[in-house]
């Protein structure tokens, strides 16, 4: 396996690593997060509902976006929190939650800035798949960045671009669509354990869940696949912070440094 | 620099461990002190003086800065909104 494949997977272990040992700012993320996920599936729905007649109702289709646009830049500074987390701990010591929430306001105006350019990329290249694939793999590495390159207009795009690599970056994006999938099964089976519970041991009608919850309602799927990419996201965050770090090892020369310290440690054993 | 490994107290709380060194003062201060401006740890009173030294001048230009970049998220923000309708109609529309 070669050096960078590795490291990407190195990257993807430490990160689940990371995600264990902070629970609370896990917790935060999601919840942040959580609103903005719904809503967008709705939106989805909504636009997926209308069909051909989606486009003679943008008005009221811009304004449900224009909500989840809201729910979506609280989701940022969620992610702003967990992002900060990952790099104390990553730095050592005691985690205090004050040091966590103590995220300045430029560098959240700079992860807007940053996240926003990424969206405008998205949307505009989602219809040809592909690329907006690659843009959603490179938005939390994105947040990532910020945390790191600090303030600024050009300070995160520039800091972005020296951390992409390619190849790391597919690997770790195929393995977050291939648990998408597996994520996906696990809350649909989930969502049928607890609706059999509540009916078959506490004896509640499930009648109106049943059909809202039903697996031909594609509302559902999107609500599942929505929820699904909510419990990776910790996963994929920590594990861009990880190779973000990396990226300034690499750039700073503390990698050799590291490299040379663990050589001279081992003559010395 | 953060202090990995690296056993000393903060200069504000003795009984916390140290985090960083301030770049300003060179003394050493725990995570809630120090504050990374630039990528330069900042104890508290260094920033605040930092923040002095800048000047009305200085202050009045960032506060332009951040305001263009106010301006300017705002205007992605909108942006955003619309290319998502567009995004989603055109693709509703396959169907």
């Amino acid at each position: 396996m070669s050096g960078r494949a590795s490291a990407a997977l190195d990257a993807a272990g430490r990160g689940a690593e990371l995600v264990r040992r902070l629970p609370t700012w896990v917790g935060v993320l999601l919840l942040s997060a959580l609103p903005a996920r719904l809503l967008l599936a709705y939106v989805i729905w909504q636009a997926w509902r209308l069909g051909d007649e989606a486009v003679a109702a943008g008005e009221a289709l811009r304004s449900l976006a224009y909500v989840a646009g809201g729910a979506w830049v609280i989701a940022q500074i969620g992610r702003q929190f967990f992002v900060r987390a990952c790099a104390l701990e990553l730095d050592g010591g005691r985690l205090l939650a004050s040091a966590v929430l103590r995220v300045p306001w430029s560098t959240i105006i700079a992860a807007l800035w940053l996240a926003l350019l990424l969206e405008v990329l998205f949307w505009l290249t989602l219809p040809t798949v592909i690329p907006a694939l690659v843009v959603l793999v490179l938005a939390p590495v994105g947040a990532a960045c910020v945390a790191e390159s600090g303030p600024g207009w050009i300070a995160p795009i520039r800091r972005l671009g020296q951390v992409v690599r390619p190849l790391p970056l597919l690997i770790l994006g195929m393995g977050f669509f291939i648990a998408l999938p597996l994520a996906m099964i696990n809350l649909h089976l989930v969502v049928r354990l607890l609706l059999w519970l509540t009916e078959g041991l506490a004896g509640f009608d499930v009648a109106y869940w049943q059909a809202v919850l039903s697996a031909e309602q594609p509302l559902y799927w999107l609500q599942i696949t929505a929820g699904a990419t909510l419990v990776l996201e910790p996963f994929w965050l920590a594990a861009a912070m990880v190779e973000v770090r990396q990226a300034r090892a690499r750039h700073s020369g503390e990698d050799l440094r590291q490299w040379f310290g663990d050589l001279v440690a081992r003559k010395d054993t | 620099m953060a202090l990995v490994g690296i056993n000393r107290i903060c200069i504000h709380h003795p009984e916390r461990a140290g985090f960083a060194t301030c770049m300003s003062c060179r003394q050493v201060v725990c995570q809630e002190c120090a504050t990374t401006r630039d990528g330069i740890n900042y104890c508290r009173p260094c920033l605040g003086a930092l923040h002095q030294t800048a000047g009305e001048t200085g202050r009045w230009r960032l506060l332009a800065a951040q305001f263009m970049q106010l301006v300017a998220l705002v205007a992605l923000f909108i942006a955003t909104a619309w290319l998502m309708t567009w995004a989603l109609a055109t693709i509703a529309g396959w169907q």
